[in-house]
């Protein structure tokens, strides 16, 4: 996918955003919709402005947008990207991987706090992470991820005195009790 | 005055007051370098301790924590892009730059050096304007509380990260989300969608922890490198240089730390809307102001003056009213109360000696606070070198627990990688994270001093209040000038031969 198509792509959701704004706010009272209705309008304004400067300009300079041209002001990207074809395929086919991967870290501890709560969480997420990576060796990792999820578990439960969650699957663990 | 000033140092040279300052600070500083967890948590938890100790000891225990916790914020903004609270987003502009480019010490002491003379300016013209600052406090209404947030707001036409368009978007985007829960003035539930968790709306630092934290780790995770690779940059800075930088713009200093003193006096506009106005002022006042955001160092130093001085500012309207300065000054307010003080006037005369005690625990705290940040800045700038495969683990962990600490709510962790995800693609795809989360800082207080002022002083109140009416012309002036003065000297560049 060009960089374009996802530039587009993120804008037209951002569009989509912000004309179910208008649409939610139309249901609030005068007062309650006298800042959210015109700043989701202004927001509509700004972004289809730029969808249009976007498919105006060409895609090396998609960096640039229509404010920066008038203000001469510029910024290098944040994340190098192939905006003009810069980064070959099997490049961009591995940073995507990477990125669904990440998406994937985050889906995965999510899910195991919610299952365990947070401290049998952080156990099995570090613990897993440094296996799974093998940049230390089994003994190292599983050494590191026991001294941090104490320090972690002596920090917030007991000098901090957080009453933590236990989980979605707690109920079960304490029938097996 | 001179006889109060003197009781108020000597009440705190008791073993038991110094003590209870440096646990103080070292506590403070634990808390603040924890993401989500700031001032208020540290307060909060000191409080079931503070009683039956004396007054002095147990005042220098929550006010050192407190304030130690200003720069213990700044930590991971500097180090991790990862603000310890909200109020320490601006760090993040050009602290986190600073570590990228191999300046993380620099970065750190000057850091806690700005932060020291902010406090210390904070502490002394509290100390000195006490008559002075009264009247006009009580002259200043929400049409001008609404000035002050719209000034903050002007930071996103000068702040330099990502396009301006989408910027701004984005700052739009960023209010609507501080809409999500119930209307404060109408109590309408709006963009709830029907879900009783967020009819509390959306939690800042939580929102805060997401967008940068978990994006952070995410975008590190896909680079595959440490956010510092000591094979590639070198840390070439010193603790020497930071202490110079802070002296060098003592003029800086000097006016972030006013700024964050007169933030701090005015109830209900906290150090968050102090931070980003000084970064404000501090690009729109630079004679370099294209720098701002990719590592200048008056970005640090700025913010941390002005949130070093605001807790100065915090205190007297609370002392001298009662009326807290924001959430940590509502909890001393408790504290003085359980150790049988009464605030109102009567602080700044009968009182006047504990008003003086609670100006050196300032001064002394925060030196306290700069030397130790001084002493470890070296060590925590290695931080940024350790491996990927050990900080993405880590970081994450620790950012999830907080998120969960933040309300003892799991829906917040759920937010926070919500966020998350949405502050990695913001990012890539260039729409500023930093505007988003300015705007959703910024909305509440907009929002209800545009109600108020409309209700008090009709539709027409900038012209019908002079204060109002200055301060909407600064705001402008300071806003266009720097597009006046780059076009300016573009136009001198053009015509030299």
């Amino acid at each position: 996918m060009s960089r374009r198509t996802q530039e587009n792509l993120i804008a037209v959701v951002v569009v989509i955003v912000f004309v179910s704004v208008i649409i939610a706010s139309l249901d609030f009272g005068p007062r309650a919709r006298m800042v959210p209705l015109p700043l989701a309008v202004f927001g509509l304004i700004l972004i289809v402005a730029q969808i249009i400067w976007q498919n105006l300009r060409s895609g090396g300079e998609l960096k640039v947008d229509i404010l920066e041209v008038l203000t001469k002001k510029t910024e290098e990207e944040s994340i190098p990207e192939g905006a003009g074809g810069a980064s070959t395929g099997k490049t961009r086919g591995s940073r995507w991987r990477r990125e669904v991967t990440a998406i994937g870290i985050v889906a995965v501890f999510l899910g195991l706090i919610l299952l365990l709560g947070p401290i049998p969480a952080v156990f099995l997420f570090t613990g897993g992470y440094l296996l799974i990576s093998r940049h230390y060796s089994w003994f190292k990792g599983l050494l590191y991820t026991a001294v941090f999820t104490a320090a972690l578990y002596l920090l917030f439960v007991t000098a901090l005195e957080i009453q933590l969650y236990h989980g979605i699957l707690e109920p079960l663990v304490s029938r097996f009790r | 005055m001179l006889d109060a000033i003197i009781a108020g140092l000597v009440a705190l040279l008791t073993p038991q007051a110094i003590l209870f300052m440096i646990i103080g600070v070292i506590y403070g500083l634990i808390i603040g370098i924890l993401p989500g967890l700031g001032g208020i948590v540290a307060m909060a938890l000191l409080l079931p301790f503070s009683y039956g100790f004396e007054t002095a000891a147990t005042i220098a225990l929550l006010l050192g924590a407190h304030i130690a916790c200003v720069w213990g914020d700044s930590v991971t903004s500097i180090l991790f892009n990862v603000p310890g609270a909200s109020k320490a987003l601006p760090l993040c502009f050009d602290g986190y730059p600073m570590t990228q480019q191999g300046q993380a010490t620099r970065a750190l002491s000057a850091s806690a050096t700005a932060a020291l003379l902010g406090g210390v300016f904070g502490a002394f013209f509290l100390a000195f304007t006490v008559p002075v600052v009264r009247p006009l406090m009580l002259a200043l209404g929400p049409s001008e509380y609404l000035m002050m947030a719209l000034w903050g707001v002007t930071i996103i036409a000068t702040f330099s990260e990502g396009s301006l368009l989408k910027g701004m978007a984005s700052a739009a985007l960023g209010v609507l989300v501080a809409f999500i829960g119930m209307d404060i003035v109408t109590a309408t539930p709006r963009f709830t969608f029907g879900i009783v968790f967020l009819l509390d709306g959306i939690s800042f630092p939580v929102a805060m922890i997401g967008m940068f934290a978990v994006a952070e780790m995410m975008k590190l995770y896909v680079k595959g490198t440490s956010i510092v690779d000591r094979n590639l940059i070198k840390e070439r800075s010193t603790v020497r240089e930071g202490i110079k930088d802070a002296f060098r713009h003592w003029g800086l200093v000097l006016r972030s730390s006013l700024l964050g003193l007169w933030i701090g006096v005015l109830p209900g506009v906290g150090a968050t809307v102090g931070g980003l106005s000084a970064y404000a002022q501090a690009v729109q006042t630079s004679k370099t102001p294209e720098r701002f955001g990719k590592g200048a160092v008056e970005g640090v130093i700025a913010p941390d003056a002005t949130m070093a001085a605001n807790e100065g500012g915090a205190l007297l309207p609370t002392l001298a009213f009662g009326i807290p300065g924001g959430e940590s000054m509502a909890l001393l307010l408790v504290a003085f109360i359980g150790l049988g003080v009464v605030p109102g006037p009567e602080m700044l005369t009968k009182n006047l000696s504990l008003v003086f005690s609670m100006v050196w625990i300032i001064v002394i705290a925060n030196v306290v606070t700069s030397l130790i940040g001084l002493c470890i800045s070296p060590t925590l700038a290695r931080l940024p070198t350790l491996h990927v495969n050990l900080m993405v683990p880590m970081v994450l962990s620790v950012c999830l627990v907080g998120a969960f600490a933040t309300r003892g709510r799991i829906e917040d962790v759920v937010i926070s990688i919500v966020f998350g995800v949405l502050g990695y693609i913001m990012d890539k795809y260039r729409y500023s994270r930093a505007n988003f989360v300015i705007g959703m800082v910024l909305a509440t207080m907009i929002e209800r001093n545009l109600h108020i002022s409309l209700s008090l002083y009709g539709k027409s109140f900038i012209f019908t209040r002079p204060v109002t009416l200055v301060m909407f012309i600064f705001i402008i002036v300071t806003t266009v000038w720097p597009f006046i003065r780059n076009w300016r000297r573009r136009r001198e560049q053009g015509k030299a031969p």
